[in-house]
């Protein structure tokens, strides 16, 4: 390959893949309410079938929400790898074959997540300018050159971050229950303080003493916050955690059956839960608005139920 | 003692002096790493808080129910053997400092030093104002604490807690609770009590990241470092890396120093580089379990690419596998036969 069609080459990619790709993936692909009922697919950018492989399996290179837009650069020096697998150095050869087995793995079990392909975006762009650093002595690209394409780079990533902001602002426009510190309003200590303001204050408020045992859904918080007695359960997926397993709560039970579970073996009496967390779950909802009795609601909407007797 | 004398006991403790230690100690082996000094010294002043865990993590295992006093003491007294032992690497350790100084006016270096100031302005606008809150953090806080009053660590099927109901659902090695645990310790030392340092791990791995990166990228040219480390901070990914507590910017520290390691081990295979390899893998296995599935993967990449008989391919693995285990693979070992079955269970997934 010559100077000139390496420059069209990258220049090309660049635009492409970090500027026409990231406009249409912000501005029409990802969508700012939830396409599918499911509120933790929406939440993960996944409730398409095209941002399932976007966001989920390619995350590592291609989630441009939260990866930025130039992680997918791995992919050509990937390609390249292969294609020239012999002639490639083995230290070459061990950071591709790594990469394409720990993306692999990542794409596969950890998908759902953007924090586990963000383990590869330093790396990607240690590679990526290592690489172009190396084609720039390669083709003796003068200063200015190169200077042209570190500020590339660096406004494609800042218009990236343009996007993905704006696409924050826009989805908290369209969902009023959407809650983020750069979205909300409020001092800093209220926009990034989210835990419940005087949880044992609060609880003393609506006479639950400290030796009540209370279900708490999925809010650890209530550990490191008290010393008082937790039955540990999360709705999302129906399970008590308990001394010798997680047992299913509402599975296989009736309404009533459960309330008796609750009241007369597990001896609790209230339900500890933030509105949010209780909607992750139908049945469990409907039990908290139909078989319980709504004692109060904290400033960060964290709720307390009593399990209303027979 | 208030919640930032704490603090500024653990991190002067921690991050630095003894992040001092185990960077010199790193140094100290210069001469048969034949790394550059610079990221080499990054490398080892992040590995400080993680020593610090797996002596907690021994400790409380072999030695159970031992005083605050008598862990504080054990991890100072092997940071005291490291320091002491650490020889020539102070004197390089000095000398490295001394260039950075006399470099500072350097204007390539002014958006890294602008960049430091940034990450500190983070730390000053978080720590007061952000307690810890969100889902997973939490849990590694609450286990950490446990870990604190039992003053022990042992392993059973379900990590159930008696005393309180909870229930650690955690499947990742327990580095990071054991962060809780230390600011703990020395808390009970000092009489006082409080999780800003704890909390502040998450900012100081973001920035020693930022640095790894800038001191690797910086060795090719000084711009290309400022517009490489802009370029990985920028996303929202990586800003929440540096604003939400959690331990991944402690993980993808030492996953992106294991990349580098792996690198410079195929560039130049010597024994010391394996044992360095495997030990940074083991320490981000002792992190994360996606660091030990990694470590798996990697063990896997340094057969299948080192070349010669099956005798070569496997020598590597003689001074890699080793310390792998012993700086935290031997925990899901532990774990998947005498624990939980680590990922060999239902996971539930959050």
């Amino acid at each position: 390959m010559d100077k000139r069609t390496f420059d069209r080459t990258v220049w090309g990619l660049l635009l492409a893949f970090g500027v026409v790709v990231p406009v249409l993936y912000f501005r029409w692909w990802m969508p700012v309410t939830p396409v599918s009922g499911d509120p933790s697919l929406f939440e993960r950018g996944l409730g398409t079938p095209l941002l399932l492989w976007l966001n989920g399996r390619l995350g590592t290179f291609l989630n441009f929400r939260f990866l930025g837009s130039l992680s997918w650069t791995a992919i050509p020096l990937l390609v390249l790898a292969v294609v020239r697998w012999k002639r490639i150095l083995p230290w070459q050869r061990s950071l591709a074959l790594f990469t394409i087995l720990g993306v692999l793995v990542i794409g596969v079990f950890g998908g759902f997540n953007y924090r586990y392909a963000l383990t590869f975006e330093p790396l990607f762009v240690m590679a990526l300018f290592l690489f172009l650093h190396q084609a720039f002595e390669h083709f003796g690209h003068s200063l200015v050159q190169r200077r042209r394409y570190l500020l590339a780079l660096v406004g494609i990533a800042v218009l990236n971050t343009a996007l993905a902001i704006d696409l924050r602002q826009r989805t908290k426009a369209a969902n009023a229950t959407f809650s983020s510190p750069d979205t909300e309003g409020g001092s800093l200590k209220e926009r990034l303080d989210s835990s419940p303001q005087d949880l044992e204050g609060w609880l003393k408020g609506m006479g639950v003493a400290a030796t009540d045992t209370v279900l708490v859904n999925n809010l650890p918080v209530w550990y490191y916050r008290t010393e008082r007695p937790g039955i540990y359960y999360w709705c999302g997926s129906d399970q008590l955690f308990l001394e010798d397993g997680t047992p299913f709560l509402f599975h296989d039970r009736t309404d009533a059956e459960v309330a008796t579970l609750l009241r007369d073996s597990l001896h609790c009496r209230y339900i500890f839960s933030t509105k949010e967390l209780s909607t992750f779950a139908p049945r469990f909802q409907t039990f908290l608005e139909e078989r319980c009795t709504l004692l109060g609601t904290e400033h960060r909407d964290h709720t307390l139920h009593r399990i209303d007797a027979p | 003692m208030g919640e930032w004398g704490l603090f500024w006991t653990a991190f002067g403790l921690t991050n630095v002096l003894f992040g001092a230690v185990t960077a010199a100690w790193l140094l100290r082996w210069q001469d048969r790493l034949s790394l550059p000094a610079v990221p080499l010294a990054i490398v080892g002043a992040g590995l400080a808080p993680f020593v610090v865990t797996l002596m907690l993590y021994y400790g409380m295992m072999l030695l159970p129910g031992t005083s605050a006093l008598a862990y504080v003491a054990l991890v100072t007294g092997v940071m005291l053997a490291l320091s002491l032992t650490a020889g020539e690497g102070w004197g390089r350790l000095a000398a490295m400092l001394r260039r950075i100084v006399r470099g500072a006016s350097d204007p390539a270096m002014w958006p890294f030093w602008l960049g430091s100031l940034a990450v500190v302005v983070i730390a000053v606008l978080l720590l007061p104002n952000k307690p810890l809150v969100d889902h997973d953090v939490l849990e590694y806080g609450v286990q950490g604490r446990v870990f604190l009053r039992d003053k022990a660590i042992h392993f059973v099927r379900h990590r159930f807690d008696p005393a309180t109901g909870f229930y650690y659902v955690g499947l990742h090695g327990f580095s990071f609770p054991l962060m809780f645990t230390w600011e703990g310790l020395i808390g009970e030392v000092v009489g006082s009590a409080g999780d800003a340092w704890s909390r502040s791990i998450t900012i100081w791995y973001a920035w020693l990241l930022i640095a790894l990166v800038w001191s690797v990228l910086r060795r090719a040219s000084p711009w290309l470092a400022a517009a490489g480390a802009l370029t990985m901070t920028l996303p929202l990914g990586f800003l929440f890396l540096l604003v939400v507590y959690h331990l991944d910017s402690y993980r993808i520290f030492l996953f992106s120093a294991v990349m580098a390691m792996l690198v410079a081990a195929f560039r130049s295979p010597s024994p010391a580089r394996w044992l360095l390899l495997g030990t940074l893998a083991g320490a981000h296995a002792f992190v994360h379990s996606l660091g030990a599935i990694l470590g798996g993967i990697l063990v896997l990449v340094v057969v299948l690419v080192s070349s010669g008989g099956i005798g070569d391919r496997l020598r590597p693995l003689l001074w890699m596998i080793g310390p792998l285990l012993l700086a935290g693979g031997l925990h899901y070992v532990l774990d998947t036969f005498l624990g939980t079955g680590w990922i060999f269970k239902d996971i539930i997934w959050f």
